[in-house]
């Protein structure tokens, strides 16, 4: 467990950041997000020590981060920066465990365990190993330097606009990587991003920070449908869907269960609008359970959603 | 080029131990730079402040010219090599230590701070990052280094440290080519061949491991070697130094047999083209060496303090310099050998046959056909032609011109007269003779050894065998040695021993 208590950073007569009070629980995938400037940065860098606060504390498992030893703090946490900071005189193998290196780990086991890590990521680990960085791909080294992260089977991975640099196609797929990873090694991950979209994928709960002040955390259906003021409303608009979410339409007493069958899966109602109908009825499943709704219904309830 | 192939064939033992000696300093200088310069890079890299002013102060070293700081460290630490090598370290430093430094103050700032991230230690940081990455460029200083030590090297002659440069001061001296292109030549020659190995060397990891070890075993062998040479000093060493050229060399070598022959006990150490007349003066005054072979009017005309009249009887003038020397520096002049090697005026025998020339008052007469080639100082010193003029009422064109064309224009009948040193070997070489000083105009310039008080003391063996010289070899036994060594190539100690050999001194 992270908790920020009270903590403020200012230089000289600027405030960098004013009176954050934060817990980021343990196997949460926490996404800090706002727009460039705003101190999430310098928020995530002050839990491996990278910034140290001018006010206030940071606590890990209820110990103060500033009384740890900060070899050891950060031997135990993974970090992925933004651009990959692969190591370009060692091999994909040796950068994917320097921190093993330095735990005093024999190299055998470190060459299986790069191996193994680098399977995990989407690069065969045989091929991959003895190569140098440079002979990587953007979206490949980025694959490394998350495999790099895992390598000490760390309880807390920081990324810090770690997927930024890529391009779209690229991006997803770390996200998706990051996203399966996540669920497979139930880690805490604290993610700073400026892109609300990538936010809203990701985040298990999401930070809204703006000019050094925690505007609002919640889950990414809280902070669309309740956004705390105009600022995260307006931050956040083009995120909602336009046609409504799916909870919100399968609540509505105009659809009705039947046999999932072999039925179209959809996962968003703009999906489900293209669906074709059958004599004026729409057959579809959403999350394993089948569903059916009137053409002429879904059309009211689209209706009385754009009031 | 046969001139050339000449020398280095009659010389070869003495231009392998030049060859060696430089490379031995240079690679020890290159080496004690690296020790100094990288870690000091290293080190510094991450401050603020002093890493600047360290950088500034390497700059500065770098500006003073390297033949002034050779010569402000002769104070401190004497001459020889330990000054040598010092100057040489300090010129070595600052290349090395500027690309250490910039190279590790340029890495990328992203990945410094990923492996501050990753929470590695200072070491590892150092050895799997920022040295690597650092190592081109760090390689490149080096590499700077050792092409600028080797050429500066070739000073370290001047101070008495030995290497290629002594041949360069040597062509110099007595403007020969044969000995420039030598020193100059081979000193360029071991700069490419360490640059290559230096490329070598950093190719791969492997090559690199071949040429550590193998400069290792080198660099053992030549540590046990140079221990060995201290452990043979340690019975009793005395050095002997001679100033540029045949003529020392060929002294102080017959000064080595004689004094082996009859002391077993005493070593001698030949110091050869050790440097001119005030540096031997000093070393010797110093302890650096122990004799060295000094002229009578040297002593009068440059080394006594007390400036007096050179007498122009030679056995005056070498009791008053003998006198001076006890007094003023406490040193010991040993009887002169027979032989002068002052001025003097030189023609073609035949010129001479011809006119009825033996001494310089037949000048004289011939007035209006002599045209003469003299040195430039001869020229213009009171003690050179201007006396001359007054002393024996000549007067004749002269041309003035460097002391080795001056006997190629007599050659070629250029001109009919020289001025030369009456031991020169171009004496015989272009079959001239000189002409009495009836008048005794010239100083007398007898050679004797010099050595201090205390040493002549505490050796009265060694005194006893350099007084057989006294009085013994003619200027034109002088002539000779010197014409079989610097015209005809043979080795000055060979030369040396024959004469010994042949006049029963041996």
């Amino acid at each position: 467990m992270i908790e920020y208590r009270n903590v403020g950073m200012a230089y000289e007569d600027k405030v960098i950041l004013d009176g954050i009070n934060l817990t980021i629980a343990d196997g949460e995938l926490f996404v800090l997000v706002g727009p460039s400037g705003s101190g999430k940065t310098t928020l995530l860098r002050m839990i491996n020590r990278l910034t140290e606060p001018t006010a206030g504390d940071v606590y890990i498992d209820g110990r103060r981060v500033k009384d740890q030893d900060l070899r050891h703090l950060r031997l135990n946490m993974g970090y992925v920066p933004q651009t990959s900071s692969l190591f370009p005189n060692l091999t994909v193998g040796d950068n994917v465990t320097i921190q093993l290196e330095e735990a005093g780990v024999k190299r055998r086991e470190r060459r299986e365990r790069a191996s193994f890590l680098l399977d995990q990521v989407g690069l065969k680990g045989d091929e991959y190993l003895d190569r140098r960085p440079s002979e990587l791909s953007g979206g490949q080294q980025q694959r490394v330097a998350i495999a790099r992260a895992l390598a000490a089977q760390p309880k807390l991975i920081l990324m810090d606009e770690s997927f930024s640099a890529l391009d779209p196609v690229l991006r997803r797929q770390q996200q998706e990587l990051l996203l399966a990873l996540h669920q497979q090694n139930q880690d805490t991950v604290v993610f700073v991003t400026h892109d609300m979209q990538e936010a809203l994928r990701l985040g298990d709960r999401i930070g809204v920070i703006k000019d050094g002040c925690l505007l609002q955390v919640g889950s990414p259906e809280e902070i669309i449908q309740h956004p705390a003021n105009f600022f995260v409303a307006d931050f956040f608009k083009s995120a909602r869907p336009r046609l409504g979410t799916m909870a919100q339409l399968l609540a509505s007493a105009a659809v009705s269960r039947i046999q999932a069958g072999s039925l179209p899966a959809v996962a968003k109602v703009d999906e489900l609008v293209r669906l074709p109908d059958e004599a004026g009825l729409i057959k579809f499943a959403y999350q394993g359970a089948g569903y059916q709704i009137t053409a002429t219904d879904l059309l009211r309830y689209l209706g009385e959603l754009e009031d | 080029m046969s001139e050339l192939l000449n020398t280095f064939a009659a010389q070869r033992g003495e231009i392998m131990q030049s060859l060696g000696e430089h490379l031995l300093l240079s690679m020890e200088a290159l080496l004690l730079a690296c020790l100094i310069a990288v870690p000091l890079g290293m080190m510094l890299a991450h401050t603020k402040r002093a890493g600047e002013v360290v950088f500034q102060i390497t700059s500065i070293v770098q500006t003073i010219p390297s033949l002034a700081l050779l010569a402000l460290l002769i104070p401190f630490v004497g001459i020889g090599t330990a000054p040598a090598l010092i100057a040489l370290t300090a010129y070595g430093v600052m290349p090395i230590y500027q690309n250490t430094y910039s190279a590790l103050r340029n890495l990328d700032p992203n990945l410094e701070e990923a492996a501050d991230a990753f929470g590695l230690s200072r070491w590892r940081k150092l050895t799997r990052l920022e040295l690597p990455l650092a190592w081109p460029m760090i390689l490149s200083g080096i590499s700077i280094s050792l092409v600028m030590i080797i050429g500066t090297a070739t000073l370290a002659a001047m101070i008495g440290a030995g290497g290629l440069g002594t041949y360069i001061m040597l062509g110099i001296q007595q403007n020969n080519n044969s000995y420039l292109l030598i020193g100059a030549g081979l000193s360029a020659l071991l700069t490419l061949a360490m640059s290559a190995l230096l490329k070598f060397m950093s190719s791969s990891k492997k090559h690199f491991g071949y040429v550590a070890v193998f400069l290792t075993v080198l660099a053992l062998a030549a540590g046990v070697w140079q221990g060995g040479q201290l452990f043979v000093s340690k019975d009793e060493t005395v050095v002997i130094a001679g100033k540029l050229g045949s003529e020392p060399d060929i002294l102080i070598n017959m000064y080595k047999d004689l004094i082996e022959k009859d002391n077993p006990e005493v070593k001698v150490t030949l110091k050869n083209n050790f440097g001119g007349t005030s540096f031997l003066f000093n070393a010797l005054k110093t302890r650096k060496i122990d004799i060295y072979p000094e002229f009578t009017g040297t002593v009068l005309q440059g080394l006594a303090k007390k400036p007096a009249a050179t007498p122009h009887d030679p056995a005056k003038a070498y009791q008053l310099a003998k006198k001076l020397l006890a007094k003023e520096d406490q040193l010991t002049y040993l009887k002169p050998m027979k032989y002068q090697n002052g001025y003097g005026l030189a023609v073609k025998q035949a010129f001479a046959e011809k006119y009825h020339l033996r001494k310089l008052s037949d000048l004289r007469e011939h007035n209006a056909i002599l045209t003469a080639a003299f040195d430039p100082d001869f020229a213009s010193q009171q003690d050179g032609y201007l006396g001359l003029k007054k002393a024996y009422g000549l007067a004749f064109k002269i041309k003035t011109m460097e002391p080795a064309l001056r006997y190629k224009a007599i050659a070629s009948g250029k001109v009919n007269l020289v001025d030369g040193y009456t031991t020169d070997p171009e004496i015989k070489q272009y079959g001239l003779t000189f002409l009495t000083d009836d008048r005794k105009f010239f100083p007398p310039y007898q050679g004797a050894p010099l050595m201090r008080e205390d040493f002549s003391k505490k050796h009265p063996g060694v005194v006893k065998s350099l007084n057989k010289l006294a009085g013994k070899i003619t200027e034109a036994d002088m002539q000779e040695m010197n014409y079989q060594v610097s015209v005809k190539h043979q080795s000055a100690s060979k030369v040396a021993r024959a004469y010994l050999l042949k006049h029963g001194l041996l």
